[in-house]
């Protein structure tokens, strides 16, 4: 039932995809309120702000406006359109690495965060643990921040995953698993003790 | 039972419920016999529910947002782009047209013409036939003026040649000739014919032996243009005398001879 319902659910997005190419303005704006908010969490998590992340979802759906007459069917339109989001988050964020970098912490926040040796991590505020989390996903690697964002917050199947990247299944396990270690290595200082 | 390396690559995948039931299984029973793997399957648990706290923030600020409003707000932009690019096209190449035709660019146009003028005319002047100025490397596509110079002192030294051949028979014939003979012989108007071509062509050979300064060349055909301008100049039938006296300078002037180096030396002198 559930298969029927994807394959269903694909026609539709073929159809719609097909019409958005005519120029069907009703069929683009419902692909877009379709995936609107895959395209903000995935890109929402990567920046961690607001303002970023909907310039993100306007620049994908225009771009996928542009290039639609490209889109594989043979391929998931999900992935497509978050392997497009993707790109330009890693285009925006590499040209504005410079430029503000620790945008959503400055440099002085992160020198606050509290480096402790205290036993019981359980006495960090919430608070603290945002910042150390958001300060940590931020020194990832951008291709296994990205792949984290993907499985953690948009919690994309590893399939899914592999499809958006262009990569095997089995890279993108290991890229995750990567990602998760670094992860806990960048939290060790931050948190007193190894976790 | 898989050993630790491949239980950790898999030990994330199991922590989201994402690895097959086998795998699953083999995992949970190697974490039960093994604490190292029990201590990592721990640690990146808490890795994981760390950054689960960032998930009421994503939440927060997906709620944040107008949804219902953004896919219109896009497919303005996105249409209005497109409408924009074609008619931007239209706009673009007429306003472009109306620029290029403004006055302020007449002084150009004219600039522009006037090199195109310029440089037919001095194309005209220095590629003309016969223009190209002495000592200029030849074009492979061209022929050279040294090359026509060539041809015609070729063409000059072959008439020559046949004159000299022409009217060396001529007068052989009439030397050699019995005396009723040549007085017969010279009243033919084969003689008359051939004598009067020798005399035009000699006419118009004497600009090219004076311009090639084949002197010597010239000496002995003045001489024949002599000779043949007296012969032509007796009327009626040759008296014996006057046969004799122009036999005589025939002779005296030893013509027969002089035409016989003269061709020597111009079929020796050949391109």
């Amino acid at each position: 039932m559930q298969s029927q319902a994807v394959s269903a659910e694909m026609d539709n997005i073929t159809v719609l995809a097909e019409r958005a190419k005519q120029g069907d303005r009703e069929a683009f704006m419902t692909i877009t309120s379709l995936f609107q908010k895959n395209v903000f969490q995935l890109a929402y998590s990567f920046f961690r702000n607001r303002e970023d992340a909907l310039d993100i979802v306007q620049d994908t759906f225009l771009r996928l406006y542009k290039k639609i007459q490209f889109y594989e069917r043979d391929k998931s339109f999900k992935s497509w359109v978050l392997q497009i989001a993707k790109n330009l988050c890693i285009d925006r964020y590499r040209k504005n690495h410079n430029k503000h970098d620790n945008k959503a912490m400055g440099s002085a926040e992160m020198d606050s965060l509290p480096f402790t040796d205290k036993t019981d991590t359980e006495t960090n505020s919430d608070t603290d643990i945002k910042r150390i989390i958001s300060k940590c996903l931020k020194e990832l690697p951008e291709r296994q921040r990205m792949i984290f964002v993907m499985k953690h917050y948009n919690e994309l199947k590893y399939t899914e995953i592999a499809e958006t990247l262009g990569v095997a299944v089995g890279t993108a396990k290991s890229l995750h698993y990567k990602a998760v270690n670094n992860l806990r290595n960048l939290m060790n200082p931050y948190l007193g003790r190894p976790l | 039972m898989k050993d630790c390396k491949k239980i950790k690559k898999d030990m994330v995948a199991y922590i989201y419920n994402d690895t097959d039931e086998k795998t699953s299984r083999e995992i949970k029973a190697h974490l039960e016999s093994c604490p190292e793997c029990r201590r990592e399957h721990k640690e990146l648990r808490k890795v994981l529910l760390y950054a689960d706290s960032l998930k009421e923030d994503i939440d927060n600020a997906v709620e944040s947002v107008e949804w219902d409003e953004l896919p219109s707000q896009i497919a303005e932009r996105a249409f209005s782009k497109k409408y924009s690019r074609s008619h931007h096209k239209g706009e673009a190449s007429k306003r472009f047209l109306s620029s290029i035709l403004t006055p302020k660019w007449a002084p150009v146009y004219a600039a522009l013409l006037a090199g195109i003028i310029i440089g037919g005319a001095l194309t005209f002047i220095f590629l003309r036939p016969g223009a190209a100025p002495e000592g200029t490397s030849p074009s492979p596509f061209m022929v050279s003026s040294d090359f026509i110079e060539t041809m015609d002192v070729e063409m000059a030294r072959r008439e020559t040649l046949d004159y000299l051949d022409q009217s060396k028979y001529l007068l052989l014939d009439f030397v050699q000739a019995s005396p009723e003979g040549a007085a017969q012989y010279w009243k033919s108007d084969f003689v008359e014919a051939k004598t009067s071509e020798l005399l035009s062509k000699k006419r118009y050979m004497n600009q090219q032996l004076d311009k090639y300064h084949m002197a010597k060349a010239k000496a002995i055909c003045d001489q024949i243009e002599i000779l043949l301008l007296e012969l032509t100049g007796m009327s009626g039938e040759l008296s014996d005398a006057e046969r004799d006296q122009i036999r005589e300078l025939i002779e005296q002037r030893q013509i027969i001879l002089k035409i016989n180096l003269i061709k020597k030396e111009l079929q020796q002198s050949e391109v």
